[in-house]
């Protein structure tokens, strides 16, 4: 089953001098699927993940999420859409620092409104499944920046959403705590069959996926699909960016 | 480009980050000096009003200076903040610390002098309307459009002295060492607010001392301080603590808050009282003080009213000590009433006065009793011999009422007391006491002779009591009211009583409604200040949780009841605080009715904040819905 159907996707940029972000991309994520995203700066990456989180309409063309157009929505009920259909997982962690982790987790239940009950069990799921049992009392400033990135990722599948969406998710941390939150990704994934498409710089990242779309210039450039292991699937991506950038200065690891 | 014209061009390009500060000076400068064109109108000086309101007057302007103090204190103490990574900026572009404070002195004085001179003019501008309007309320005909030479000089003066100090605070304010901080300041966390609850059941303690203190019988000055005091620290602690201290027990209450946008807006709204809460006390105590004096106001001017609607003579004389003269006197006044073709009914009562229970009481007979209530045709019962009735006058808040059958001593006589009335008979008479013939006789030869009383009123049913007095009617009571000779002297004329209260009143209650006015738009500039420079950092909240799927109608509703609690939390406060210590002290102000006229007023002062409000919201959610436009 397709979860998210991209077609003839074209998102031009007005202003005086027309700039074409992205031009008629085309292609599918099937349910369950890891799929990620790279692709050098400028190439339309964030464009492309814009279109699919419904905060940017496209100029032409059409996303269809889990068999509904989120486009011929109105503008209440999009935001409806996207609390329940979507989840994100952001750079910046995107964590409201006035809240308790548990509040931030729980809160696309709560404007929901939710029976308590409800909100509860999901929260105890979801916090042991990402190990942040102990930090739900805790303040943002509280704890490290890999656990924040593992209560906005419990948040994005409290309510298991249709598609999990990632943008840049191991761009502000450490290596180690890159994989762990990769890690638990990529276990949601497997656990729950969630469908998750990552935007990303990372090939140590990119390498979790099942399959990974490159593009450049708003246009696909290719596809390459894992084989068994992750180790020489991350040769196969370096590989790529290579030839895709030619320039190994491009293949930083942190967006600017 | 030198240093002056670096820090003035600074101020120049960038307008939008000094508007709402440069507004409040001016406006606050304006204000002051509308306020002192009307003091110093010479006019004013001239009558006898003006001298007796002229420390009223003064005062009110002193309160007015000090909370422009504050109210500009605290204004620029945010635009600071606000700027703090620009003074970073500068830093690591190797401007020394003197240079930085040399940048704040200048534009604090390019901004306060020119809000001086621009306040100046604007409220030149408008005090042609500003008088027009005072001398429409004052009824003064012709309170004149001067050249405001005094008031022009104060203004000026004192707020030059008042900007040169705040631009020296200024500099305390971000005497920060490393550039770091001034360069992250906004991007800190906010840490988690933790009240303390002893101080939370100080300020409890202190509300509950204070109102213990109100019951008091007396009030001595020291203790109406100390209630002042109590009132002062409780308020304080309500805002830093008590109210943080609620905050974080409604956060416990998982049931209510995880529950739709509550669970963002409580949260965030304990930060929000903690961070406004050294203005937020502010607010509550001028606006209390405010409204506890407008109830004052309105309470006394609604009792004259009272006094004259239920006063039922139009005209009391006592006689002197000689009681044949003083009839004989009044004949004189019988002869002007039936000249103008007045109707009217005399009434002769003999009384004893006495004193009971430290306050004045008349003893009258039951037949001199019956003839004055079959005038005012109202209902009444006999006394046996042993019996009194007792009649209290409804506008005297001392008067406590006796027990039926209880007894009661007059001179040595003890008498049962078998009935109770709320009439008012006579003026400036709190009590009467009803006794049988008799009796009255037996007690008129006991008692001096210098405690007897001869009172004759008239009862003029023409002279309708619903109504303001006509010309006429104050034209006959001004003459028989300046009559009065030794004979016979004027006990009550209501008609003149009100006519000499009222301009006094109307003047009182216009200064008053000036500051209540002039407090409402103090408080407006502030929020408006407060509300447009927070903006840019609440709309990183709006972002973020526009991100997680928040609609923009629930951000709406969220910045609404966000701004709702910084519009009306602390008029709110202050409200009650003023309502509960009138309602305690009418009985020490001699008021009757206090609750109700300062409900009016408050509830006027509400309207207006509340017009400020819906203004302010379609404003602020037309901004925060273009801003999401442009985020997408």
């Amino acid at each position: 089953m397709e979860i998210c159907q991209v077609r003839h996707l074209t998102k031009i940029y007005g202003g005086k001098v027309l700039n074409k972000a992205l031009s008629d991309m085309n292609f599918t994520i099937r349910k369950g699927e890891f799929v990620g995203i790279m692709g050098p700066s400028g190439s339309g990456k964030t464009t492309l993940l814009n279109m699919i989180s419904t905060i940017d309409a496209p100029s032409s063309g059409t996303v269809i999420i889990n068999g509904k157009d989120p486009y011929q929505l109105k503008r209440d009920e999009l935001a409806r859409f996207r609390r329940r259909e979507l989840g994100f997982v952001f750079q910046d962690f995107n964590l409201l620092d006035t809240l308790t982790m548990e509040e931030n987790i729980v809160l696309p239940f709560v404007l929901d409104k939710k029976n308590l009950t409800e909100i509860e069990k999901n929260l105890r799921a979801v916090a042991e499944q990402l190990d942040i049992v102990d930090i739900l009392k805790k303040r943002t400033y509280e704890v490290s920046g890999g656990q924040l990135q593992r209560a906005a990722i419990a948040r994005a599948i409290i309510h298991s959403p249709s598609l999990l969406l990632a943008d840049e998710p191991t761009g502000n941390l450490d290596s180690q705590s890159a994989r762990t939150v990769m890690e638990m990704l990529a276990s949601v994934n497997k656990k729950d069959e969630t469908t998750m498409m990552l935007v990303t710089h990372d090939p140590i990242a990119a390498s979790y996926c099942h399959r990974v779309i490159f593009i450049k210039d708003g246009k696909i450039e290719k596809q390459i699909v894992r084989g068994k292991d992750r180790q020489p699937f991350f040769q196969e991506i370096i590989d790529m960016l290579s030839l895709l950038g030619g320039n190994a200065h491009e293949l930083s690891s942190v967006r600017p | 480009m030198n240093f002056r014209q670096f820090a003035l061009n600074n101020v120049k390009r960038n307008g939008g980050a000094y508007v709402g500060y440069f507004l409040s000076c001016v406006f606050v400068v304006m204000m002051f000096f509308l306020y002192a064109i009307l003091m110093f109108h010479p006019q004013l000086e001239l009558s006898i009003q003006g001298t007796e309101m002229r420390s009223w007057m003064i005062t009110a302007e002193a309160v007015l200076y000090g909370f422009s103090f504050l109210f500009l204190f605290y204004s620029m103490s945010v635009f600071l903040k606000e700027r703090t990574k620009e003074f970073g900026m500068l830093r690591i572009l190797g401007a020394k610390s003197a240079q930085i404070y040399h940048l704040i002195l200048l534009e604090n004085l390019i901004i306060g002098m020119s809000a001086i001179i621009v306040g100046l003019v604007c409220g030149f501008a408008t005090s042609k309307l500003f008088l027009m309007v005072g001398a429409d309320v004052l009824d003064f005909k012709g309170l004149f459009f001067y050249m405001p030479v005094k008031a022009i000089t104060v203004t000026f003066t004192v707020f030059t002295a008042l900007f040169s100090m705040l631009s020296i605070f200024a500099v305390g304010f971000i005497r920060k060492n490393n550039i770091i901080d001034l360069l992250q300041e906004k991007k800190k966390p906010k840490r988690e607010l933790r009240a303390n609850p002893w101080l939370a059941l100080l300020s409890i303690s202190c509300f509950i001392l204070a109102i213990g203190l109100l019951r008091n019988e007396r009030l001595e000055l020291e203790t109406t301080i100390t209630i002042l005091l109590l009132g002062c620290i409780g308020t304080y602690f309500f805002y830093t603590e008590l109210s943080v201290w609620m905050m974080q027990q409604l956060r416990k209450r998982k049931f209510y808050l995880w529950r739709g946008t509550r669970l963002l807006w409580i949260s965030d709204l304990s930060y929000q009282l903690r961070d406004n809460a050294r203005m937020f006390f502010i607010l509550t105590i001028v606006a209390a003080l405010a409204f506890s004096v407008m109830g004052v106001l309105l309470a006394s001017e609604r009792q004259l009213m009272m006094i004259y609607q239920k006063t039922p003579f139009s005209l009391e004389m006592t006689s002197g000590r000689d009681e044949k003269k003083g009839l004989k006197e009044s004949l004189k006044i019988d002869k002007i009433l039936s000249q103008q073709k007045i109707e009217y009914q005399k009434l002769i009562t003999h009384s004893l006065w006495v004193k009971k229970y430290g306050m004045g009481m008349e003893i009258i007979s039951q037949s001199d009793f019956q003839s004055l209530i079959s005038t005012l045709r109202l209902k009444y019962e006999t006394v046996k011999d042993d019996e009194v009735i007792v009649i209290n006058s409804p506008l005297y808040a001392f008067s406590k009422k006796e027990h039926i059958d209880a007894t009661f001593k007059i001179g040595n006589t003890p008498l049962k007391v078998k009935k109770q009335y709320e009439y008012q008979i006579f003026s400036e008479c709190s009590r009467l006491a009803v006794v049988s013939d008799p009796i009255y006789l037996r007690m008129n030869r006991l008692f001096p002779k210098s405690l007897h009383h001869l009172t004759i009123s008239y009862y003029i049913p023409a002279w309708k009591n619903h109504r303001v007095p006509h010309d006429s009617e104050i034209k006959t009571s001004w003459e028989i009211g300046t009559m009065n000779s030794d004979k016979l002297y004027l006990r009550g004329d209501k008609v003149l009583n009100y006519i000499n209260d009222v301009p006094l009143y109307k003047f009182t209650n216009f200064i008053f409604v000036f500051i209540v006015f002039i407090l409402s738009l103090c408080i407006v500039s502030f929020l408006y200040f407060r509300l447009f420079t927070d903006f840019y950092h609440e709309r990183e909240f709006y972002r973020k949780l526009s991100k997680v799927g928040v609609s923009i109608e629930e951000l709406k509703h969220i910045s609404t009841l966000k701004m709702a609690v910084m519009f009306f939390f602390p008029l709110i406060i202050a409200a009650m605080e003023s309502l509960i210590s009138l309602s305690m002290l009418k009985r020490h102000i001699g008021l009757l009715e206090i609750v109700v006229p300062s409900l009016y007023g408050i509830g006027v002062f509400f309207c207006l904040q509340l017009l400020y409000f819906l203004i302010f919201r379609s404003r602020y959610l037309k901004k925060l819905n273009q801003w999401m436009t442009v985020m997408k």
